[in-house]
């Protein structure tokens, strides 16, 4: 209960300041290349990886990258990148 | 992305396969740790590759202990790797070390002198008076001053009008430029003759200075004095002077050339023989099948060669000769058609001879006939200058 309170205020601060969300939430920062690649910045690590799936997890929630031929290009505690055919990308809470 | 790449390269980073359950919690371990991993690849369901830097690898090992998975390294990539094997082989190390030593090395010397633009003086006296100064094939390139070698060149040869030296690579280039030839003039008090310069008939002769010997119509041979500068009068002693004036003559310029009156047309039968040679330097190993059979035919020469990289020429060549099978057939050429190209031709050649300010009088062409052959004879009369000063010693004289 504590944790949501802060987390509104913290939502209400970065809308009053118009301090980027990613930072002050910690949240993950997702960017597409086209279908080709995918950045997620401000992971907490990877669940499950396959050529099909690639699960990541994020601050209480998972994101799931679907698709084809999917090649951890990078991954560093903050990054991961990812390349191949990307067909969809869903999160779970 | 190639910088990383390169940077790669120079840390030297191996390709892992890593078997096992729960491959994630690995990574994710590792990557906590602070290990770079990049293309993570799953390769069915136990195993995945990757690649990660040296440093990186003696963490992970450790860290897989822990896991209890299992780590093989399929290949080594990177510098690292290299000075290692390196050291196995010493004989390469120092071969490699030779190589460039010796590139280096060789290519501190001026291995070639290039002369450009020279057309009266010789290249060997270029080349003397370089070696002079002290520069020849096999010079230290960097002690080389060039502006001194300018000076030195100019000061050396009184023809040179400017001289540009560049050293490009292992390659000395002289670029120079001869003065313009000054026409022979001598000072106006040195006693002196005109003399022919042709053979000619007289035209007119304009003395200025000096006593004209010749007169309108006479004949004269090269080398003939013309207008004297010795003058003897009676009741006075002989005198020398700079002879002046022109003299004009009427000289003549023949030119003959045959032409065959029968036009041969060669067609080719398309029978045709191959002959391929080897060349190794002086040696050459001709493959061919039998002997040519043509008794009329024309060759063909191909020359393949390797391409000629700065001097040095490689002495492998293949030669390929093809011999193609004619018929020769003849043909009338009618005879002005005939005469007229004779004509042109003769004129065109004429002409380069010819002075400038030569003044054609007259042109006269006779043709002659000679069993199939049709002879073209043209002779060109020309008025012209053909006086020219020639020095003479009075001692000589007297």
């Amino acid at each position: 209960m504590k944790e949501a309170k802060i987390d509104r205020v913290k939502t209400n601060i970065s809308n009053v300041l118009e301090i980027p969300k990613d930072i002050l939430l910690d949240l993950p920062k997702i960017t597409f290349i086209g279908n080709l690649q995918v950045n997620i910045e401000n992971h907490k690590g990877i669940i499950e990886y396959s050529n099909e799936t690639i699960r990541v997890k994020m601050k209480d929630g998972i994101i799931k990258v679907l698709g084809m031929d999917l090649i951890i290009k990078t991954i560093i505690s903050e990054e991961i990148i990812i390349s191949g055919k990307i067909a969809s990308i869903d999160f779970y809470k | 992305m190639l910088i990383i790449k390169i940077w790669n390269y120079f840390r030297g980073y191996v390709v892992f396969k890593l078997e096992g359950l729960n491959l994630e919690r690995t990574l994710n371990l590792a990557i906590e740790e602070g290990i770079y991993f990049w293309d993570i690849r799953r390769i069915n369901y136990t195993s995945i590759e990757g690649k990660v830097g040296l440093k990186g690898y003696k963490e992970f090992i450790k860290i897989l202990k822990r896991t209890g998975n299992r780590s093989k390294i399929k290949i080594k990539v990177g510098y690292p790797f290299f000075i290692l094997k390196l050291k196995r082989r010493k004989i390469i190390a120092v071969g490699l070390l030779l190589c460039f030593i010796l590139v280096c090395g060789f290519t501190t010397f001026i291995w070639d002198i290039e002369i450009q633009g020279n057309t009266n003086i010789q290249k060997k006296d270029i080349l003397v008076s370089l070696e002079n100064i002290g520069i020849k094939t096999g010079t230290f390139k960097y002690n080389l001053d060039i502006s001194d070698i300018k000076d030195n060149l100019l000061t050396k040869h009184d023809e040179l009008a400017w001289v540009g030296v560049e050293i490009k690579g292992t390659k000395m280039k002289i670029e120079i430029v001869e003065k313009e030839e000054e026409h022979e003039r001598f000072d106006k008090e040195t006693p002196c003759h005109i003399v022919a310069k042709k053979n000619g008939i007289i035209d007119k002769v304009v003395a200025k200075n000096g006593d004209p010997v010749v007169k309108k119509g006479d004949i004269v041979k090269a080398n003939q004095i013309l207008i004297s500068g010795r003058i003897e009068r009676e009741n006075s002693d002989v005198r020398f002077v700079h002879s002046l004036g022109e003299v004009y003559a009427r000289t003549f310029y023949e030119k003959t050339k045959a032409l065959s009156i029968f036009k041969g047309k060669k067609i080719k039968t398309g029978r045709k023989f191959t002959n391929i040679i080897f060349k190794f330097g002086e040696t050459s190993f001709v493959m061919s099948k039998g002997k040519m059979p043509f008794k009329k035919y024309v060759l063909e020469v191909q020359n393949k060669s390797l391409i000629k990289w700065r001097n040095i020429k490689v002495p492998v060549e293949i030669v390929i000769e093809q011999y193609f099978e004619i018929i020769e057939q003849k043909k009338k050429v009618p005879e002005d058609v005939l005469k007229k190209s004779l004509k042109d031709f003769l004129i065109v050649n004429v002409v380069k001879d010819i002075p400038e300010d030569g003044q054609i009088i007259k042109r006269s062409i006779d043709y002659e006939k000679d069993g199939d052959m049709i002879r073209g004879n043209l002779i060109v009369e020309v008025l012209e200058s053909i006086g020219m000063e020639k020095i003479f010693s009075i001692h000589e004289e007297e």
